[in-house]
């Protein structure tokens, strides 16, 4: 069935896209530029859809049509090795959409949650669909947005793999969301300010429900291209408080975009008063000989206090291709040094179908 | 646009799926292990107790995590590093979104799957 919407998708669908942190080497630092979506990731605006097809290799120049209602599809495929077993699954199958008037903008995320092979455990179409994100938008002007709804919490880099421990480590998985009531100030141009108050999706186990506040601070060079951002959280759940702050950074070059990131989680056990730290921190290099092909190299390590003693490096490497503007090939393969482990890796296709 | 909208409204009423990072069991103290006798004969027990239950395996998985024979059906007895429940652990796969299994728990289990190849 997925493969059928795929096909069919992939041959009907005129426009798509997919952007990352590695855009700033255009110039753009922000993602709204191309994205309906403060945060980034998710629908393109006209303006994306045809970047898209510059910066792919064989998608044709096509002036997209002006719609209020956008709505796409978003899926990746997989290809798992690690230490010589394979296997073959649905990594997300995605619909979104959004609709824009005045200075509305509605975006929702229908997600069908991934199918582990190893879980035998038979549940029903319905059961597998959750809400990603349910977000209205309100433009006060265009340096002040406010926003209510469910979505991410907006912290440190925004790269795709949810298993960077940057990411997984400080609950941003794909299936970590809240209720936010968020705004987002651009100061003097080159400053953004995104105060978030955040409470329970709902849907996370009652033991984890979390409440609390973040603060998001980026400074945009776009001359120099470099963007550097501070982001602070605090928030608590029956079981934990935590406390965290990441500093982020990227700069570019023509060929090349440097990212890193450094992560300070302090964690509370609520029933017996113990603490700890947790420090996660990733450095990427990326590089671009063509303008639709990308080869990364990633470093990342974590170190968590006792008693959840965790000591980790881990090397990755990647690439991704881009042949058309709703489609992205990437290999990606990464190895713990902690456990020894001897392998893995990961082949992706992602594909983005913008429904105009 | 107006059935796009009643869908979402609708899906995030009666979606049904339990979301998001367990913290609550990453961030559980279980007990260290010791790393034992060699001749110290592990048991299923043992195995839930350490890892399955502190690691929440059970939660997701427990159609086979819950009982000796479904856990055995994710094994190769004697071979650890054919072992689909030591691998997924031990390339940090598993568990999923939470850190990854730490060194003693896993010597602990390719101890238990050594264990099965050589007496059962």
């Amino acid at each position: 069935m997925l493969k059928l919407l795929l096909l069919l998708s992939s041959l009907t669908l005129p426009f798509k896209a997919h952007a990352y942190e590695s855009m700033i080497r255009h110039g753009y630092a922000s993602c709204v530029t191309c994205h309906l979506s403060q945060t980034g990731a998710g629908l393109l605006n006209s303006y994306g859809k045809v970047i898209a097809q510059q910066f792919s290799a064989f998608s044709k120049m096509e002036m997209p049509k002006k719609s209020n209602f956008s709505q796409g599809l978003q899926t990746r495929l997989a290809h798992y090795r690690s230490n010589g077993q394979t296997r073959n699954f649905p990594m997300q199958f995605d619909y979104l959409a959004a609709f824009q008037r005045d200075k509305f903008t509605i975006e929702g995320t229908l997600a069908k949650a991934p199918k582990d092979e190893s879980n035998e455990e038979e549940s029903s179409f319905a059961e597998e669909i959750y809400v990603r994100k349910a977000l209205v938008s309100y433009e006060l002007d265009k340096e002040n947005i406010i926003q209510l709804g469910r979505d991410y919490i907006d912290s440190g880099l925004n790269l795709i793999d949810h298993t960077l421990f940057v990411r997984r480590n400080n609950k941003r998985g794909v299936t970590d969301f809240f209720t936010i009531l968020r705004s987002s100030h651009t100061l003097k141009k080159n400053w953004k300010v995104i105060p978030t108050l955040f409470m329970p999706s709902f849907q996370e186990f009652s033991e984890n429900q979390e409440k609390g506040l973040a603060l998001k601070v980026e400074r945009f060079m776009p001359e120099q291209k470099w963007v550097l951002a501070l982001s602070a959280l605090g928030g608590q759940t029956d079981t934990l408080k935590r406390r965290e702050v990441n500093i982020s950074f990227k700069k570019a070059w023509k060929h090349l975009v440097l990212l890193g990131q450094y992560g300070l989680t302090h964690r509370e056990i609520r029933s017996d008063d113990k603490s700890f730290n947790q420090r996660t921190a990733l450095l990427s290099s990326r590089l671009f000989p063509l303008e639709s092909l990308e080869v990364y190299f990633n470093w990342e390590n974590i170190d968590v206090e006792d008693p959840f003693l965790t000591k980790a490096t881990r090397y990755g490497h990647g690439l991704r291709l881009k042949p058309l503007s709703n489609l992205s090939l990437e290999y990606d393969a990464k190895r713990n040094t902690h456990t020894g482990s001897k392998f893995q890796s990961i082949f992706q296709i992602y594909f983005n179908g913008w429904f105009l | 646009m107006k059935t796009f909208i009643a869908l979402l409204l609708l899906t995030s009423l009666t979606s049904c799926v339990e979301t998001g990072t367990r913290e609550d069991l990453i961030f559980q103290e279980a007990p260290t292990i010791e790393p034992g006798s060699p001749d110290e004969i592990i048991t299923y027990a043992d195995i839930r107790a350490n890892i399955l239950e502190p690691f929440g395996c059970i939660n997701c998985h427990s159609r086979w995590a819950n009982n000796e024979e479904g856990l055995l059906s994710r094994v190769t007895p004697g071979e650890p590093f054919s072992s689909p429940f030591y691998l997924r652990m031990e390339d940090g796969s598993m568990p999923l979104g939470g850190p990854s299994v730490d060194r003693s728990r896993l010597e602990y289990v390719e101890r238990f799957i050594r264990q099965l190849g050589e007496n059962r």
